[in-house]
């Protein structure tokens, strides 16, 4: 599997979207509130996660070696999971 | 400018004007660090990275915690609530600063460890080696200097007990501990000394070690595999530029550290303890941070205690020096694990007592350990952990002129296949002996201590019992691990059918 099949584009592509609208979401976040803290760390552990998958998948395909479907199910597991807890925080 | 841009008659815009000067100046576009071989992408060849990565999520944080935090003992801990209660995010600030400290801590010993065990402290490595232990006295420095600064009643009271153990030490460096430690100010000036060691000293000092630790990095490169010799390009060999292929990786494992750090703070939110005054500091028992709790316990150890404090310091400076001075001690020619069965016994039996120490630390504060039940708890570890690590050697040995045997002539498929499950088993059984001892030493130190302290019930009792019975399990696993490494030919192999599972025929 490379960048260049349609699977691994597709995930790039969502991935870079959904990190610039986590990265947007949390400039809207009220920082007096306590409450937001919890919102902010998760959705900033989204982020890193989300740069994570991206850096990798440009990595490992520059590399000319495969993208393992492993961490790209491993990272979409933990996205899915972060933002279930973050929107019922 | 580069001279296809001459030979093509355009004039550079103002961005590449502007590049190329600070290029010109800076020397930006030359190679600024090796390039790594494709055999280091491996988290566990940049442990030693993430403990930086640790370090500046540290800075970053202590840096606006800097901007409410007033060092003095009237108004150190009023500030630090100040942060938690009224600045925006400031609890989760503090927690995140207190974990990556302890995740820095966590990883520098890692990093140790695994170079013990890999030896990247042999030649031409030495000084590499002893800068980094350096860089961790420093890091152990960060954590002791920064317990006290919230003054809290924990906090105050630990100090204490770490800086009155100063006087233990030989005279002149008893004498400049003193001085750069306590001073002659009282709780304020020692107070303003932590915090200028924790936040302009140590810094300091740790980035000049970072640079002379990364200047021989420059030199030496990462360290080959333990196998022996840089591996051909086709296998790992291949050399991969700094950047950005290696710094995107090293970016990807920081990223994935701070999202770890983020969720553990966020699940696990630091509440701050009582503020330090003599009436509550009375009334608790003083007890370090988890990462001193063995040094801890070995000081409480009955034969320390009678024989001076002095003692058991020069028994922990001791262990010390021989991780610093390893390089010299440790001065064979192979680098290959399976090769070098007794450091690595001598490590794991490290571990595995560091580990039970602070545990056993950690449930009896302030309490005089017996000589027996030390001999016989840090004894029965290092037994333990010996008998499995040395059998484990003897098992890869084994294996190893297994193979050797059988690769000429060629042995058939059934044999080679009854090699891999006997391994399998033994392996399998290692593991759950390893486990359950552990699991039944905790049991039974819980149980003695818990009796010793609050007296026999019959609820502790049982677990006694249980947890003799689960130790006497792992002895006899331990006794059917040996069985079959060493007695495979012997007597009990043809009286035991049961045993037989997946063993190589003689």
């Amino acid at each position: 599997m490379k960048l260049n099949d349609w699977i691994v584009y597709r995930i790039f592509v969502l991935l870079l979207v959904f990190g610039i609208v986590s990265v947007v979401f949390l400039w809207t976040l009220n920082q007096t509130s306590s409450q937001s803290q919890t919102t902010f760390a998760i959705f900033l552990s989204i982020d890193l996660v989300v740069f994570t998958m991206v850096s990798y998948i440009f990595r490992v395909s520059k590399w000319n070696e495969e993208v393992r479907k492993l961490p790209l199910l491993a990272g979409c597991t933990a996205l899915l999971i972060l933002l279930y807890v973050a929107l019922t925080a | 400018m580069s001279g296809s841009e001459e030979d093509s008659g355009r004039s550079p815009g103002l961005v590449e004007r502007l590049v190329g000067w600070f290029d010109s100046r800076l020397g930006l576009s030359n190679e600024l660090l090796r390039p790594a071989p494709r055999y280091s992408i491996n988290p566990f060849y940049w442990l030693g990275a993430l403990a930086v990565v640790a370090f500046v999520i540290q800075g970053i944080s202590g840096s606006i915690m800097l901007l409410y935090y007033v060092p003095s003992p009237a108004t150190a801990y009023s500030s630090t609530l100040y942060i938690f209660q009224s600045v925006s995010y400031g609890q989760f600030l503090e927690t995140v600063h207190l974990y990556t400290a302890y995740a820095m801590i966590m990883l520098a010993f890692m990093h140790m460890m695994r170079g013990f065990f890999v030896s990247v402290h042999k030649k031409p490595r030495e000084i590499m080696w002893i800068t980094g232990m350096a860089m961790g006295f420093v890091t152990l420095g960060f954590g002791f200097t920064g317990y006290l600064l919230p003054w809290t009643v924990v906090s105050y009271s630990a100090t204490k007990v770490g800086t009155a153990m100063l006087g233990a030490l030989p005279g002149p460096v008893a004498s400049f501990a003193k001085f750069l430690l306590v001073g002659t100010g009282g709780d304020a000036g020692q107070l303003l000394r932590f915090f200028d060691l924790h936040v302009v000293v140590l810094p300091a000092v740790l980035l000049v070690l970072l640079g002379v630790k990364m200047y021989m990095l420059e030199t030496h490169g990462v360290s080959e595999p333990v196998t022996g010799g840089t591996p051909e390009p086709k296998k790992g060999g291949r050399l991969i530029p700094f950047f950005p292929d290696v710094s995107f990786y090293l970016l990807e494992l920081a990223a994935l550290f701070g999202a770890a750090m983020l969720l553990v703070s966020v699940l696990f939110p630091l509440t701050l303890p009582a503020a330090y005054s003599p009436a509550a500091a009375g009334a608790s028992v003083p007890q370090p941070d988890w990462y001193f709790l063995w040094i801890y316990q070995i000081i409480k150890i009955s034969a320390f205690e009678q024989a001076g404090l002095s003692w058991a310091l020069s028994f922990v400076v001791l262990i010390f020096v021989f991780l610093v001075l390893l390089p010299f001690i440790d001065r064979g020619e192979t680098r290959r694990i399976s090769r070098r069965p007794w450091f690595v016994t001598v490590g794991l039996v490290f571990i595995a007592e560091v580990v039970v120490l602070a545990i056993w630390g950690r449930q009896t504060p302030g309490q005089v350990i017996p000589n027996t039940q030390a001999l016989l708890v840090l004894g029965g570890t290092a037994l333990a952990v010996s008998i499995i690590s040395l059998n484990a050697f003897r098992l890869l040995a084994g294996r190893t002129s297994n193979v050797s045997r059988t690769a000429s002539p060629p042995a058939p498929l059934s044999g080679a296949s009854r090699i891999h499950s006997a391994s399998v088993w033994a392996s399998a059984i290692f593991v759950a002996v390893l486990g359950l001892s552990a699991f039944s030493i905790g049991g039974l130190i819980n149980a003695v201590v818990t009796m010793g302290t609050y007296g026999i019930s019959e609820l502790e009792l049982v677990t006694l019992a249980f947890s003799v019975a689960m130790l006497a399990i792992s002895v006899l696993g331990a006794c059917f691990l040996l069985y079959r490494l060493d007695l495979g030919r012997g007597r009990i192999k043809r009286h035991v059918k049961a045993f037989e599972v997946g063993w190589r025929e003689p």
